[in-house]
């Protein structure tokens, strides 16, 4: 899978833009806030039909517009594809379409797959559970369509049950059981989705980082619930265990007013030799840490979708040391599609192989020579 | 814009129905002034009549013009089924498959802490008394598939079963006479998960 072309109208800073775009490696370099990552932006919105920066699709419009366009050409294996995004404020729209097929869209998603690496990723070792959550959220997400919405619902369930339990004033109300049910249900198939899709991440990156440190440190993933999690437990065991423990908290989280048990409060622990890394690995091994889980998140997009992802690199390489940073090209070289964000062109000199160099200046790219 | 105050009154009052917006409002306003003065009395006074004339049926709750609503009235009805729902307008979409023929019952909402909405608040303890003079044999529940719904129906399933009454719930799952390449995931997972034996 790679895109051939981008084309914007009204999005963020550009008027109207039409980029043809290297098979491989395109690098987008230029100063702070001229419009690099509105590029990578714009590539994750055809994909994924949101930006990683903002709820609010109308920060995205460009200044004084009603809406914006993005149109993407997309080569698979199976052939070429037109992608089109329209989203307009007044009347509000948002239509979607592949080769001028008028698509939902829940019809549209998956279309390509965005793997995006920025230097906020970088703090999800030493992060809050919920960075780490929302991690492996995203990473179901863009295989299931429909966890987006059975996340939602949680919440929703979860929202309620906590009015409950506050309304309650440190008294266990009756009317919770009738939240419970739901809660263990979904609960325990949301817990079911991460486990699955964890022991894959784990694997895999175990792998890559193998790779990244000469064999010599072994990373395992591990998924840390509230509730006692047998081996090869399934969804109804899970959700008897959800409840259990909600009936043994019951106390607890009335006079807490808190649901302390659900898919909400795991976490998921990375170790390293057996250690965790949380607590133990040092600034260096955090990093090699997240450079391989993503390369992992690389592979299992492959797994799952059957094509490699494209790869969005924000600004990464300036908070990479230059080992990292080979160790990194060397492993997406000449298999993945890779957008890049830098401030210094010189960066572009790791990549061995061809690629293209745009200088990005106040919204307008400058395509440079083919670079080889 | 800048209209005489009674104009402005006028738009303002419409903004207030559901779904009516200030464009939609405004043009509604202007098109009462073009209507004859008897239709403009006409339509006033069948506001007026509404709220003053319709009120609850005291059995099930739904809109009625006397003591009783049409339903609870007739006989012809299967006094051992009830169905129960969260609003009146549930009954209308009940009722226009012309297959149901048993009693129903009005919660008047769903269970939702979020918005004040516990037990207490929704027709409950009428449902319960209803029930408890053991004419109804099976009480289904009618209540959305949302989550405030499943969590009424669920509260309801718990309260009503120790007194000996069956207790169903509506099934979730496909639209009939469409294909199957186009229902959403939602529906289609639901409908899978609730799958049964042939």
């Amino acid at each position: 899978m790679h895109i051939e072309s981008l084309r914007l109208h009204n999005f963020r800073n550009y008027g109207r833009l039409e980029l043809p775009l290297d098979e491989r490696l395109n690098f987008f370099v230029g100063e702070n806030a001229q419009g690099k990552t509105n590029l990578l932006e714009a590539l994750f919105y055809a994909a994924t039909g949101r930006s990683f920066r903002t709820r609010n699709d109308g920060e995205l419009v460009r200044w004084g517009q009603d809406g914006f366009e993005i149109a993407v050409r997309v080569v698979h294996k199976r052939g070429a594809e037109q992608l089109h995004l329209l989203y307009r404020q007044n009347p509000k729209e948002k239509l979607y379409s592949s080769n001028g097929l008028q698509l939902s869209r829940s019809e549209y998603l998956g279309r390509f797959y965005p793997v995006l690496f920025t230097p906020e990723d970088l703090a999800i070792v030493k992060g809050s559970p919920q960075q780490r959550r929302k991690f492996f959220d995203e990473q179901i997400s863009k295989i299931y369509p429909l966890y987006e919405a059975e996340l939602k619902r949680f919440s929703r369930i979860l929202r309620q049950r906590n009015r409950l339990l506050r309304q309650g004033e440190g008294v266990v109300s009756p009317e919770l059981e009738s939240w419970n049910e739901q809660l263990a249900v979904l609960g325990a198939r949301i817990m079911q989705r991460r486990l699955f899709a964890l022991r894959r991440l784990s694997l895999l990156s175990r792998l890559t980082h193998r790779r990244l440190t000469g064999g010599e440190e072994t990373l395992v993933l591990r998924y840390r619930a509230a509730i006692p999690l047998q081996q090869g437990a399934g969804e109804a065991e899970l959700k008897e265990g959800i409840l259990a423990a909600l009936r043994e908290q019951a106390r607890q989280e009335a006079r807490l007013g808190q649901t302390l048990v659900g898919p909400h409060r795991d976490d998921i622990e990375f170790l390293i030799n057996g250690k965790s890394a949380h607590l133990f690995a040092s600034q260096g091994q955090q990093r090699t840490l997240v450079l391989a889980l993503k390369l992992a998140e690389i592979e299992y997009i492959r797994g799952e979708s059957g094509e490699f992802p494209l790869l969005l690199l924000d600004d990464v390489f300036s908070e990479l040391d230059a080992r990292r940073r080979k160790l990194l090209v060397e492993s997406i070289e000449g298999k993945v599609q890779t957008m890049v964000t830098a401030t210094a062109a010189e960066r572009f000199a790791l990549f061995r192989r061809s690629g293209r160099l745009f200088a990005i200046t106040r919204g307008e790219v400058v395509p440079g020579e083919p670079y080889s | 814009m800048f209209y005489p105050e009674s104009i402005a009154r006028l738009i303002e009052s419409f903004r207030k129905l559901p779904g009516v917006g200030p464009k939609t409002a405004q043009r509604l306003a202007f098109f009462v002034l073009t209507l004859p003065r008897e239709e403009v009395v006409s339509m006033a006074r069948a506001l007026v009549d509404a709220k003053d004339k319709t009120r609850y049926c005291r059995e099930c709750g739904s809109f009625s013009d006397g003591e009783l609503c049409l339903i609870c009235r007739d006989q012809r009805r299967d006094r051992s089924l009830l169905c129960v729902v969260q609003d009146p307008r549930d009954i209308l979409a009940m009722e226009r498959m012309r297959e149901y023929k048993g009693l129903y019952h009005v919660l008047g909402g769903a269970i939702s802490p979020i918005d004040g909405v516990g037990p207490e608040q929704l027709r409950i303890r009428e449902l319960l008394q209803r029930l408890q003079k053991g004419r109804v044999k099976e009480v289904i529940l009618a209540t959305n598939p949302t989550v405030e719904g499943e969590a009424t129906a669920l509260y309801l399933a718990r309260v009503i079963k120790p007194l000996g009454i069956r207790v169903t719930r509506l099934a979730h799952g496909l639209p009939m006479g469409g294909d199957l390449e186009y229902a959403d995931e939602v529906t289609l997972s639901r409908a899978l998960e609730g799958r049964r034996e042939l």
